[in-house]
């Protein structure tokens, strides 16, 4: 295990914190986007909140192995090819239950990748990752409540969201470990094989969790149709392209 | 010439004129000054972050330096945010009476919430999430008020990972214990 420092730079650990933050400011568009589509005025307030959360999350992220002024180039001017967000990150539900399956997949298993790297000898990394999660609480919370409201209302709705979850299940699964996992848990100081054991757990738990609201987990194979990246940065980036400059 | 002691109070004093931009209570009684040193006429401030998502921790930044550089013993003022630490058990007596007069409450140490407007101490939650990220909605059945909450950060662990976990109470404990480290909102860690 190595000792407690500073962050190793343009290693496996770097792209992987890139990754976290750019699910999480695509995460924080998307609900922001959405903030409007709650059945009630409150569940809008909620989704706004939630949204500047995580970009706030994603700042902090893009921050940390970065210099000042690099999270703007990030965010505004970074190739879209350069984007190392998930599969299930790259989403942009049109309707409430896709929301929901995304939402739900998505804090859950953000909760279950924590755990693990809260652990991790980089304090930085550990500390900022540790006080992430004092806040996505809220979020798992939301999420867990609504999926459970929205299931039980009616059988139409309850089918809604099992095409929803069948069609954001295949996505979660391969979205969750970062892409060079062994490397990762190495400079982190992890124990070998932590974050595979956490992903094992996790998909167990959401099968029970769902299997307790009738809802099936499906195998299945990820639609790259559902890649909305361009889509997402387009909106994102409208204004800085019409104004350049700083603001 | 002024003392070390006395460069010292006014920084404090400076500060204590800064306000939250989204809070009516001072930055001191709000929790968020955790350090302040005064060397060769340049003042390093400490501060901690109520919410990493605030989008007014740039504004209290700049206001920060802007109020210390006033003290006339100080050329600079340098700011370095810690990560993490803040809790409602860090807002002053003061703060909290100042921030119930403008209906916000801040919940006790052990997660009571007490209504802001009559005391009662059964107020329920009507949602997590109130008009800014740091804060939380309640209602108070005695005097029939809404009124809003600063949030307090949920404990982790026991099930987070787990979805078929039990949401955690509406006024969770506040964790402690976590450790500090320095970090600039904008950008580079501080060495």
């Amino acid at each position: 295990m190595p000792p407690p420092g500073p962050l190793p730079v343009g290693s496996a650990v770097s792209d992987a914190l890139t990754g976290l933050a750019d699910d999480e400011l695509l995460t924080g568009h998307v609900l922001t986007s959405v903030a409007g589509w709650g059945p009630e005025l409150e569940i809008n307030i909620a989704l706004s909140s939630m949204g500047q959360d995580e970009i706030g999350h994603a700042r902090r992220l893009y921050a940390l192995g970065d210099s000042e002024g690099e999270v703007d180039r990030m965010v505004y001017e970074r190739p879209p090819a350069e984007f190392r967000a998930s599969v299930l990150a790259r989403t942009y539900p049109a309707e409430w239950e896709l929301l929901l399956a995304r939402q739900f997949l998505y804090e859950t298993a953000g909760a279950a990748r924590a755990a693990v790297l809260a652990g991790s000898c980089v304090d930085d990394l550990a500390l900022l990752v540790a006080e992430m999660e004092h806040e996505e609480r809220y979020h798992l919370d939301f999420w867990h409540t609504w999926l459970r409201t929205t299931t039980a209302r009616s059988a139409g709705a309850r089918d809604r969201v099992q095409r929803a979850l069948d069609q954001m299940w295949p996505l979660a699964t391969v979205s969750f470990l970062p892409e060079r996992p062994g490397a990762v848990e190495e400079a982190l100081g992890l124990p070998d094989g932590a974050l595979q054991r956490a992903r094992d757990e996790w998909i167990s738990a959401t099968h029970a969790a769902c299997g307790q609201l009738g809802l099936r987990l499906c195998e299945g194979t990820p639609d790259p149709g559902l890649d909305r990246l361009d889509a997402m940065l387009s909106e994102m980036r409208y204004v800085y392209r019409t104004a350049p400059g700083r603001w | 010439m002024p003392t070390r002691d006395d460069v010292h109070a006014e920084v404090r004093q400076a500060l204590a004129a800064v306000e939250d931009p989204e809070l009516p209570v001072s930055i001191v009684d709000l929790g968020m000054v955790r350090g302040v040193t005064v060397s060769a006429g340049t003042a390093l401030v400490e501060l901690v972050p109520t919410f990493i998502a605030c989008p007014a921790l740039w504004l209290v930044e700049s206001e920060v330096k802007q109020s210390v550089t006033r003290v006339s013993a100080v050329d600079e003022c340098e700011v370095v945010w810690l990560e993490g630490g803040w809790s409602g058990s860090d807002v002053t007596e003061a703060g909290r009476r100042a921030l119930a007069g403008a209906g916000l409450a801040v919940p006790a140490g052990d997660g009571t919430v007490v209504c802001p407007f009559c005391g009662s101490h059964d107020p329920s939650e009507t949602s997590p999430f109130g008009s800014a990220v740091c804060r939380t909605a309640a209602y108070c059945q005695a005097c029939q008020t809404p009124f809003e909450v600063l949030k307090v950060k949920r404990a982790v662990g026991g099930g987070a990972q787990s979805p078929q976990a039990d949401p955690p109470r509406a006024n969770g404990r506040t964790p402690s214990g976590v450790a500090e480290a320095r970090w600039r909102p904008g950008g580079g860690r501080v060495p």
